[in-house]
């Protein structure tokens, strides 16, 4: 889908300066640059709720429990 | 970006890796080396592969934690990383073979879909690599059944950085 965007001249000067050494062109920095967004909002969930890789890891073991009883039970 | 298909046909040099869950929601959620291997696949200089299972588990854990899962399937998305659907990986050929060996290697269960499916995208490949920090998976018969090729995060990327 295309869409127009404004930007100052900064930005697409900053921008512009990683088109072509870390992206192919300005459309790869733009879906790249909303990847990180995404990812930082994902953080900010996690750290707001306190979420820690160790409690991550005690959710994982009962989840994979799960899925081991269910549509994964041939590797059980 | 080196791509191939699940057949096994390789068309490039770029390294894979095959992440597990703690890999993949150590580098979504946390700055790290985790995050920065995720930063290489996005740039294309590796290709990182998960299955269906790790996908699973990934959305239901960080659910259960009041995270946005599909937010985090996005990211994924954008950032290349590369999900095999587990009915391709029954299919293979080689997958009963490789399910009954990771049932006698591995005590914990939860850890043979990871070593199947890595098992079965590594072979004849060797620019691939489990990346796990789950000494389960790093024991010594686990790591020879797999060619050697198992590697933690930060072994993994100095092998990248050492690419031209």
């Amino acid at each position: 889908m295309n869409v127009s965007v404004e930007l100052t001249r900064d930005l697409l000067k900053y921008m512009d300066g990683k088109v072509g050494r870390e992206y192919k062109s300005r459309s790869e920095a733009v879906r790249d640059a909303i990847r990180l967004m995404i990812r930082e909002d994902l953080r900010r969930q996690a750290r707001l709720k306190d979420v820690t890789k160790e409690r991550l890891s005690e959710t994982r073991d009962h989840v994979a429990e799960e899925l081991l009883r269910g549509k994964y039970r041939t590797y059980a | 970006m080196s791509q191939r298909n699940y057949s096994g046909e390789n068309t490039g040099h770029t390294p894979e890796a095959i992440a597990d869950t703690n890999t993949l929601y150590s580098g979504i959620l946390y700055e790290g080396l985790e995050s920065d291997l995720l930063d290489l696949a996005a740039e294309g200089r590796v290709v990182v592969r998960i299955s269906e299972y790790i996908l699973d588990e990934l959305t239901r854990v960080l659910e259960e934690h009041g995270i946005r899962a599909e937010l985090a399937v996005k990211s994924m998305e954008y950032g290349k990383i590369q999900v095999t659907p587990e009915d391709e990986i029954r299919k293979n050929k080689r997958f009963q073979e490789y399910l009954a060996e990771s049932k006698k290697l591995i005590a914990d269960a939860k850890d043979r879909p990871i070593y199947v499916f890595a098992k079965l995208m590594m072979e004849g490949h060797p620019n691939a690599y489990l990346v796990t920090g789950d000494s389960d998976l790093m024991k010594g018969d686990v790591t020879a059944a797999l060619w050697g090729r198992v590697l933690t995060t930060r072994e993994l990327i100095k092998r990248i950085i050492a690419i031209p």
